[in-house]
């Protein structure tokens, strides 16, 4: 009789332990754990200091009203940080025909700021011809700022076995009211209209609710 | 230096000693920043070591815990039970990066895994039915199969503080260690003594009628 209450108190508890972990079976993973909790949140971003390639001052929350896509990027690398400038670039051409540009900008951001110099930068937006006011590269304006910048992403920044890095990446979304709101896979199609439209920002559902398309 | 060989096997017999000599080192930062280090060594090294540790302990603790175990835990269901929610817990991949990212994770991995895992599988194995044990041992060999087999083919990193080159290595040892167990299981299975004669609840079906009808006929 006491094994049997005790294997009981066992399952449940364990159960329960397991369920709460996983937000009911939901993430596995670190990753899919940080998307769950912005998807319940999102996160008020700190006004970091970031230049831009022309030395102007940036900072994430800046500019208010503005859906703001995020990537992370080293100039270095050769792999999954040129798939995401590819696809930024393809965003871009995207926004620039649909004349998304006054609701969407993009912005790269390097974490690298030891060896990413304003010029190497330069360098790098060029290759994808990225231009200022829509497509913004910038850096740390204080390379201590580095953590700090991660930690409020989720990012985890590990040096690979060729004296690179290796990241997560993907689409991170700061909605209009300057909050880090979801991250979206490189492959989704439909980066653009979920950025738009199930922004959970007051000044977005205001502003930008269904509209009825024109027959 | 006879003498030091005969201490140092005598701490054979005295698991809890061996226990504690093992928890220390294991708990040392060199050690802890070194199994930490790769996905390899934490996976295959370090958790089985800190379930080696509880294991041993343990040992030691089994005698004190006889008469408890006989009513609280019989034939070792709650204890094993918890030493299988113990290690699922630390086998999802998002806790295994929490543990390396916070410190209050890694600071229940290092109680959990010995005393919430090893410790009362010590206290259960001898326990339980044969068939749960042989139920358990094949399954914990077609779960490293699987995890290898997911580790494998995984197009993005499971953990996010490990490379992806870790994970596939770690695919390939995974492989390596379900195969040894299984050989050396089945060797047992084949050769060694047969599970009945070692289980104190079960004792071996009695032959000897069989055998006088044999001879009669």
């Amino acid at each position: 009789m006491r094994t049997f209450g005790l294997t009981l108190t066992v399952i449940v508890f364990g159960l329960l332990v397991i369920w709460i972990n996983t937000n009911g079976l939901q993430t596995f993973t670190a990753e899919s754990q940080r998307r769950l909790s912005l998807s319940l949140s999102p996160r008020v971003l700190s006004p970091l200091p970031l230049t831009d390639v022309n030395g102007n001052l940036l900072t994430l929350s800046h500019p208010r009203g503005k859906v703001t896509l995020v990537d992370f990027i080293y100039t270095r690398c050769l792999t999954l940080c040129r798939q995401q400038s590819i696809l930024f670039e393809e965003l871009s051409e995207t926004i620039v025909r649909q004349k998304f540009g006054d609701r969407v900008q993009l912005l790269s951001i390097s974490f690298d700021p030891h060896y990413d110099n304003l010029a190497a930068l330069k360098d790098f937006a060029t290759q994808f011809n990225a231009r200022p006011p829509l497509w913004r590269f910038a850096r740390l304006k204080q390379p201590s700022d580095l953590d700090e910048l991660l930690k409020l992403f989720g990012v985890t920044v590990i040096p690979d076995e060729y004296g690179g890095f290796e990241h997560n990446g993907g689409v991170h979304v700061i909605n209009a009211d300057g909050a880090f709101e979801a991250v979206y896979d490189l492959d989704d199609k439909d980066i653009l209209k979920k950025a738009l439209h199930s922004s959970k920002s007051l000044v977005f559902q205001k502003e930008f609710a269904p509209q009825k398309e024109p027959l | 230096m006879k003498q030091f060989g005969v201490h140092l096997f005598s701490l054979w017999r005295y698991p809890g000693y061996l226990a504690l000599l093992l928890y220390c080192l294991l708990l040392s930062p060199q050690a802890l920043h070194f199994l930490e280090s790769r996905m390899v060594l934490h996976m295959l090294v370090q958790i089985p070591l800190l379930v080696l540790v509880g294991w041993l302990f343990g040992m030691a603790a089994r005698p004190l815990t006889l008469k408890w175990c006989d009513q609280w835990n019989r034939f070792g269901l709650p204890g094993i039970l918890l030493a299988l929610f113990t290690l699922g817990f630390w086998m999802l991949p998002q806790n295994l990066d929490a543990s390396l990212s916070t410190w209050t994770f890694e600071l229940g991995k290092l109680l959990a895994l010995p005393f919430l895992c090893g410790l009362p599988l010590a206290l259960s194995w001898k326990q339980t039915v044969p068939m749960v044990r042989g139920f358990l041992q094949t399954n914990l060999i077609s779960m490293l199969l699987f995890l290898s087999w997911l580790y494998a083919y995984a197009p993005v990193r499971i953990c996010n503080n490990y490379l992806i080159n870790d994970q596939q290595q770690l695919a390939v040892w995974l492989l390596y260690g379900a195969g040894l167990l299984s050989l050396y299981w089945s060797v047992g299975l084949f050769f060694g003594r047969s599970l009945w004669l070692t289980s104190p609840y079960h004792p071996p079906p009695v032959l000897k009628h069989t055998f006088k009808e044999d001879a009669r006929s």
